[in-house]
């Protein structure tokens, strides 16, 4: 009975049950009972936080002890595929909750949204728990079809389908090359990860890289990070926050499992150059590219590509770097998270923010919000002592551990390069004087849920920056339970 | 038994002042800001008296020792302590807030938000100044970079946010590498971050010779070296007079005292190959950028100029230690006076430059103009500012009896030890700093006042003509600060001995750990 309650595919289950609920919903509760859209809003909300707050407190009550595996090798349960569960069910739901604000400024139906948004919940929870490259396509193909969906919600709008149209793309290409690299796999070996084989042929180590590309396409880094901009400047702020957090930590996960050694034949060693140059090149990239940006989501797509980069070279380094990849990528969507969260609430007051020079003045006319994206903003330029500094931090000291002195040095460089334009927005909020078209005042205090939530996200920013050592700690477990 | 956590509650003391006057209602109770930001500085001063009460200064380690883990995962420590060096920086930030406080009491910049920054500043600072962990000491550097960057653009003049920009990111860029050379000689050491682990690291040459320049740049850019200094013209100029107080009296010291707490002790060979180098960027500095201050036409740039100089000064007082040993190998003597005269003029520089940043700070809240040539003969008609314009004008050009003249003194008199040339260059800085620094005062002070209340700005002469004679009075807090400061000017210059003493013996252990050889 236990092992049931706790199994994968029951949690699974459930998620499945409360998706078709959300799809009822929608499809009788208007006519049934003849409501305003505002109520059904928040009716769909409530049941959507409800679901992932079970969710939540199901993983963590159920908290594994040992390794679980089900469905023939396919699936396991353990204490990463916990943790990234409740990691990605809190980040969703803070990405929905931020949602609302935007939502209800847009022309966009509210249960399709909450619909594709729990379809790629589902889809990530599955990425955590598959233990074979099945498994794994499965999961990434279930998070990524809503993904692609909810980016062209608003499907009136031109540039909403454009983006759509190159997440669709660029996301076939990158599951294409999954399959392609996952068969030559299996040439050699089973698709079961861990199962070694004793050598490593030459069209194995091409399957990996395919692989390998596959999975730097989900997490946006460079060289495969063209989507990136597009997706989250053409998706609305709801969707935007979506995809910018908890698919991350998700893909973050599978990399893990992929690169920890233990996939066929193959260990770190053989690939910490491939990731090394991946993710150097990444911070380099998105750094310089988005000193660049006028747009707002452009400039946040950017500076994900470099944190990807960051947590792409943390990889490369065994054991202790895995621990800080998932403290990374945790810190880093937690932050991201705080960043939309403001953006949906500022297009709730009816500031529209798309350029830069739309915060000019913010810091006057919305102090509140302003302030809890400058705590955000000095979080993801890493100054101490926000937890953003401490990611850093992290990584820097693996790479120094393990005689990667110069990957630091080159990475430290560009991201305190990059800091130019986080300051710079911080500059536009407070040293600047407003324009006419967005001089709209307010009070300054946290009206709506979603203000709250995002003022609470920011504080967990600061005072896991004084005291990151849990969130470590955590990250250390988790990795030392899987190796 | 119990001890006290003097250090602690110096730290949490203007933090927790900070927040609450965040919290209160500026528009109810305008005055309740001010109250509380003096209130918090007083107690501090007061746990600063009592501080010294306790001190022993006859000994050169550290002392109020207090050591907490605070991140168990990479091992760093909330650890303080302090020597007879951090001591006396700390009861100068402590001195320096009170005066800012006091002399933006009635201006318009002392708001909520202004105060608070600037108890955040005073806190970080001091955690500065008795970290005795490196990774603590980082996050206290960096962090007080945000407070004194929204200090600069928020409440400074027409060109603030591209001099905060520019702050914020000469000292960023500088300190990058001061996180890289941290995690490295923490890594050399063993998972500890504790400075006085790192002094006992054995290092090769070009070990040292790295991470001696990535602590140099950083240091460089603060206090600032010729020729990274060209943040601090347009962060001086930009500021408000209390942002330049602060920023002259405490940010910049944090270089100097960086150099003494790290670059010597921890790389000594490197420092004794490069001091050649870099004593001769500090003269570079002290007789180029005197003259580029005799050019200038806006009077804090021209103090942000004699800022830089006095600075080359320390810097030359660190670094003058191994030519002199290298002469002289017995007159240890001489080169422990070099490094005293450094730490005197950091802290002779802090009164004088916050003294006529204070100055010119109240003649700009009246006239609104930072041009010399906007301003004829005020001794006219502000006769007391005139008198304690022309006392802290002494002590930045040096003259005996102020404290200007201790620190330029001691460090040109060490500078004989090593090479008559050297002592020369040296001293040309009071022939400079008395020649910008008097050209200053006449211009401003003396010849015929100006028709208008000594004011020749033509644009704005109807718009001050109305309030003319009550602004010029200087008020309460303003006077009590000049007070202040004039009493310490004066204090210091005469009678040095305490100053000297206390930061004696810690000197003498740095000068014992640079003297000796890693290899």
């Amino acid at each position: 009975m236990t092992t049931l309650l706790i199994s994968p595919p029951t949690i699974l289950a459930f998620l499945g049950v409360m998706i078709l609920l959300v799809l009822l919903t929608d499809l009788f509760a208007p006519h049934a009972y003849k409501i305003e859209v505002a109520r059904i809003r928040a009716h769909t909300y409530c049941l959507v936080a409800m679901t992932l707050g079970v969710l939540a407190i199901w993983m963590l009550v159920l908290y594994p002890k040992e390794r679980l595996i089900f469905f023939e090798g396919h699936f396991i349960w353990d204490a990463l595929s916990a943790f990234l569960g409740c990691i990605t069910v809190i980040t969703s739901a803070l990405a929905f909750t931020y949602a609302q604000d935007d939502l209800s400024t847009r022309q966009i139906p509210t249960n399709d949204y909450y619909l594709l948004g729990l379809c790629a919940v589902f889809g990530m929870l599955v990425l955590n728990c598959s233990r074979s490259v099945l498994s794994l396509y499965l999961g990434l193909e279930l998070m990524s079809l809503p993904l692609y969906a909810m980016v062209a919600l608003e499907r009136h709008q031109v540039n909403r389908a454009e983006a759509a149209m190159k997440y669709i793309i660029g996301g076939a290409v990158a599951s294409a090359f999954f399959l392609y690299g996952s068969s030559l796999i299996y040439l050699n070996s089973s698709f079961v990860i861990g199962a070694a084989t004793m050598h490593m042929p030459l069209l194995t180590l091409v399957g990996m890289v395919l692989v390998v590309a596959a999975i730097a396409f989900k997490l946006g880094v460079a060289p495969f990070h063209f989507w990136v901009p597009d997706v989250y400047e053409g998706a609305p702020i709801a969707v935007g926050a979506l995809i910018a957090t908890a698919p991350k930590i998700a893909v973050i996960g599978v990399a893990l499992r992929i690169f920890t050694g233990n996939f066929p034949g193959l260990y770190v060693g053989d690939w910490s150059h491939l990731l090394t140059t991946i993710g150097l090149f990444s911070i380099i990239l998105g750094n310089l590219a988005a000193l660049v940006q006028t747009h707002i989501r452009r400039l946040l797509a950017y500076s994900s590509i470099a944190h990807m980069g960051y947590v792409l070279l943390s990889l490369t380094i065994q054991s202790t770097g895995s621990a800080i990849a998932i403290f990374y990528g945790t810190s880093y969507i937690l932050m991201t998270a705080a960043a939309f969260g403001v953006l949906a609430a500022l297009q709730k007051l009816g500031i529209e923010i798309e350029s830069i020079s739309d915060f000019r003045g913010l810091g006057g006319r919305q102090p509140a919000l302003s302030f809890i994206l400058s705590l955000t903003l000095f979080s993801m330029a890493g100054i101490p002592p926000f937890l953003g500094f401490f990611t850093k931090l992290g990584v820097l000291q693996v790479l120094l551990e393990n005689g990667q002195m110069l990957v630091a040095g080159i990475a430290l460089c560009f991201t305190t390069i990059g800091v130019y334009y986080y300051v710079n927005l911080i500059k536009s909020m407070y040293f600047e004087s407003a324009q006419a078209r967005n001089a709209i005042s307010n009070s300054g205090l946290l009206s709506s849920r979603g203000h709250k939530v995002v003022g609470i996200n920011a504080m967990l920013l600061l005072i896991l920056g004084l005291s990151p050592d849990c969130l470590v700690t955590l990250c250390r477990k988790v990795v030392i339970a899987i190796v | 038994m119990f001890k006290f956590p003097f250090l602690t509650s110096l730290l949490v003391l203007p933090m927790l002042g900070s927040s609450l006057i965040l919290l209160l209602r500026e528009e109810r109770y305008p005055n309740r800001a001010r109250w509380t930001a003096l209130f918090t500085c007083l107690i501090c001063m007061l746990l600063g008296i009592l501080l010294c009460q306790n001190f022993d200064l006859n000994y050169a380690g550290l002392q109020f020792q207090e050591d907490h883990v605070w991140i168990h995962s990479w091992n760093i420590h909330y650890s303080l302590g302090i020597d007879g060096i951090s001591l006396s920086l700390i009861l100068l930030t402590i001195f320096t807030t009170l005066l800012v406080i006091l002399a933006s009491w009635h201006s318009f910049e002392a708001q909520n938000q202004y105060l608070a920054a600037l108890l955040l500043v005073q806190a970080l600072v001091t955690g500065s100044f008795a970290a005795t962990d490196a990774l603590f000491f980082y996050v206290c550097w960096e962090a007080v970079l945000i407070p004194m960057m929204l200090m600069i653009g928020i409440w400074g003049s027409q060109q603030r946010a591209y001099a905060a920009l520019k702050f914020f990111m000469y000292t960023f860029l500088g300190s990058a590498l001061l996180l890289l050379a941290f995690l490295y000689l923490s890594y050399k050491a063993g998972t500890s971050f504790a400075i006085v682990d790192f002094y006992t690291l054995k290092l090769d040459l070009a070990e040292q010779m790295l991470l001696f320049f990535a602590f140099l740049l950083a240091f460089a850019v603060k206090i600032p070296l010729w020729p990274l200094h060209t943040w601090l013209p347009d962060a001086h100029t930009e500021a408000s007079a209390g942002s330049s107080m602060i920023l002259a009296g405490l940010m910049l010291k944090l270089g100097g005292y960086g150099l003494l707490r790290f670059s010597l002790p921890i790389m000594p060979d490197a420092a004794r190959l490069c001091s050649g180098l870099l004593c001769g960027v500090a003269l570079v500095a002290i007789i180029s950028i005197g003259l580029t201050a005799l050019a200038q036409r806006d009077m804090k740039r021209l103090v942000a100029y004699s800022s830089i100089a006095h600075m080359g000064i320390v810097v030359l007082g660190i670094f003058l230690i191994f030519p002199i040993i290298a002469r002289f190998p017995d007159r240890s003597a001489a080169a422990l006076m070099s490094l005293q005269g450094a730490m005197v003029q950091m802290i002779a520089h802090a009164f004088s430059a916050s003294a006529l940043f204070l100055a010119i700070g109240m003649l700009y809240r009246r006239f609104h103009s930072r041009l010399i040539a906007d301003y004829r003969g005020l001794a006219h008609t502000t006769p007391v500012l005139a008198t304690f314009f022309m006392l802290f004008s002494m002590s930045n050009l040096g003259l005996p009896g102020t404290a200007g003249f201790v620190g330029e003194f001691l460090v040109i008199l060490s500078a004989m030890h090593a090479h008559f040339g050297l002592s020369f260059a040296a001293g040309t800085t009071l022939i400079l700093s008395a020649a910008y620094t008097l050209y200053l005062y006449k211009r401003l002070f003396w010849g015929k006042a100006f028709p208008m209340q000594g004011l020749g700005i033509k644009s704005s002469t109807s718009i001050m003509a109305k309030s003319q004679n009550t602004s010029l009075q200087i008020n309460l807090p303003e006077k009590v600060s000049l007070i202040l400061l004039s009493a310490s000017i004066l204090g210091l210059g005469i009678w040095p001995a305490p100053l000297l003493s206390t930061i004696q013996p810690p000197l003498a252990y740095i000068l014992q750990l640079s003297l000796h050889t890693k290899l």
